[in-house]
């Protein structure tokens, strides 16, 4: 199986199967585009994630290296909240910081199963919930003012349920 | 041409003096110099970007606004009122246009080119596109209640009577259907503009004796124009009687007179026990004691309709 060395923006190197890495659509454009396929000494700099991302990243890549890529289609369907397999569940019980460097990380990467999961993650603890546990579970200062707050909540008063 | 040490010291008192002290760092040529600084070997672990900052004094996070806009884009309808309320920079995503669309390409555009059968016309993708974003969210948060079945359910359940509570009262019309009345209501959720109107404007206005002008300025006055749909935060009430009955005096005024607000109903049991009748209590706004009351004997049916509700333009005046 050839192989690519990833660095990381502390300045490990990863080396790493291609076609997982290539699940990354800025790893794979950056092979493309500057010919480093073939180059087995090439490293290719990944200066947004730190080495503990990084290796969090390429694991679920490995897991989910034989899934299908999503299809424009897939994109603007309705995209439920709920169907998360219990090992991407167990992958993401990590802490929040974590959590909210993975969808950079997967952002910066073009990684857009990973996306979706841990945006859905982060979906699902926000469901049901009021504003204030949210802030509560996500340590988030209030800062409006209650007139702004007021407003806000007459504007979205479509959601509520009576 | 280099300068030695003592003309070096007067050119920078000179130049010291000359400035008014405004130039009192200066640097001698000796002392600027190139140092190459050695890498450190420690590996650094810190992470490379700020993701998710954290105030260690106050423990409070401070989310990218990156990771909101990701988190936005998988808000399920029923969340965004939460989703918004969470801080000004997810009020901010909410309000936004790229958030409308992204909820109604989830959730209403059908399988075939954007068509979706269960919406009406005027709510069809190519209808929506080229509006502004307050009309957008308006006809996006229409459109969820045909397509979105969490939202369809409430349509199904209906609105209760206190969700008209402490809104205020706009205006009141009869229809007369074969032998029965409808009687609509018309209720908004803002009162800011009356409110402003209220204390700001009436102080500025001058005093006039002459009602004709007093008319004309009655005629042309008229609220901020909302953008977008217009009728965004109204609510109407339908009762459905046998009898008349007429509107109090009270509450005959027009929009911008807006000043009582429904402070309570009550559904009754009639004497024989075979209907119920409705009542309204109506107060003004800044007074706590009930100045209407407007009783609706053997009433056949009510109905709260929201503006997003599917049946609120059968009935919208």
């Amino acid at each position: 199986m050839p192989s690519i060395k990833l660095q990381s923006s502390d300045d490990e190197i990863f080396d790493t199967d291609i076609q997982i890495a290539k699940c990354s659509g800025t790893i794979k454009t950056m092979l493309e585009d500057c010919g480093m396929e073939d180059d087995e000494n090439a490293v290719v700099p990944l200066p947004n994630v730190n080495s503990t991302i990084l290796r969090k990243v390429l694991t679920w890549a490995h897991y989910h290296k034989d899934d299908p890529q999503p299809t424009e289609d897939d994109e603007s369907k309705e995209k439920r909240t709920d169907d998360i397999i219990s090992w991407d569940a167990d992958f993401l019980k990590v802490d929040q910081g974590t959590l909210f460097e993975l969808i950079l990380a997967a952002n910066y990467l073009d990684i857009k199963g990973l996306l979706e999961l841990t945006c859905k993650t982060v979906a699902n603890m926000i469901k049901g919930k009021t504003p204030e546990e949210i802030r509560k579970t996500f340590n988030i200062k209030k800062d409006f003012t209650p007139a702004e707050e007021e407003q806000v909540r007459k504007e979205n008063e479509w959601c509520e349920e009576k | 041409m280099g300068l030695d040490a003592d003309d070096c010291d007067d050119f920078i008192q000179n130049k010291l003096f000359r400035t008014r002290g405004k130039c009192a760092i200066y640097a001698r040529q000796s002392d600027v110099f190139v140092e190459v600084k050695q890498k450190s070997a420690l590996r650094v672990t810190a992470p490379t970007l700020p993701m998710a900052e954290s105030n260690k004094n106050s423990n409070v996070t401070n989310v990218r606004h990156d990771i909101w806009f990701h988190i936005a884009m998988r808000i399920d309808p029923e969340d965004v009122q939460a989703f918004s309320l969470i801080c000004k920079e997810t009020a901010r995503l909410v309000a936004s246009r790229a958030f409308w669309r992204n909820l109604y390409r989830r959730h209403c555009t059908g399988v075939t080119s954007g068509w979706n059968l269960d919406l009406p016309a005027q709510l069809q993708l190519e209808q929506i596109r080229n509006c502004d974003t307050r009309a957008l969210r308006s006809l996006v948060v229409e459109a969820l209640f045909h397509c979105h079945r969490p939202l369809k359910v409430r349509l199904e359940r209906g609105y209760h009577l206190d969700w008209l509570l402490e809104r205020t009262f706009v205006s009141c019309w009869q229809k007369n259907y074969q032998c029965l009345w409808i009687m609509c209501y018309k209720f908004w959720n803002r009162l800011h503009n009356v409110q402003v109107r209220d204390e700001s404007e009436e102080s500025k206005v001058p005093v006039v004796n002459n009602w004709e002008t007093l008319a004309e300025d009655d005629a042309g006055y008229q609220l901020a124009p909302a953008q977008g749909n217009a009728n965004e935060g109204v609510v109407l009430l339908i009762v459905i009687c046998p009898q008349y009955v007429p509107t109090p005096t009270q509450l005959s005024y027009d929009q911008q007179g807006a000043r009582f607000r429904l402070q309570a109903t009550r559904e009754l049991l009639s004497t024989d026990m075979r209907a119920n009748n409705l009542e309204l209590d109506f107060a003004e706004h800044r007074s706590q004691g009930v100045a209407v009351t407007v009783k609706y004997p053997r009433i056949r049916k009510y109905k709260v309709l929201p503006w997003w509700h599917p049946d609120f333009q059968k009935f919208v005046k």
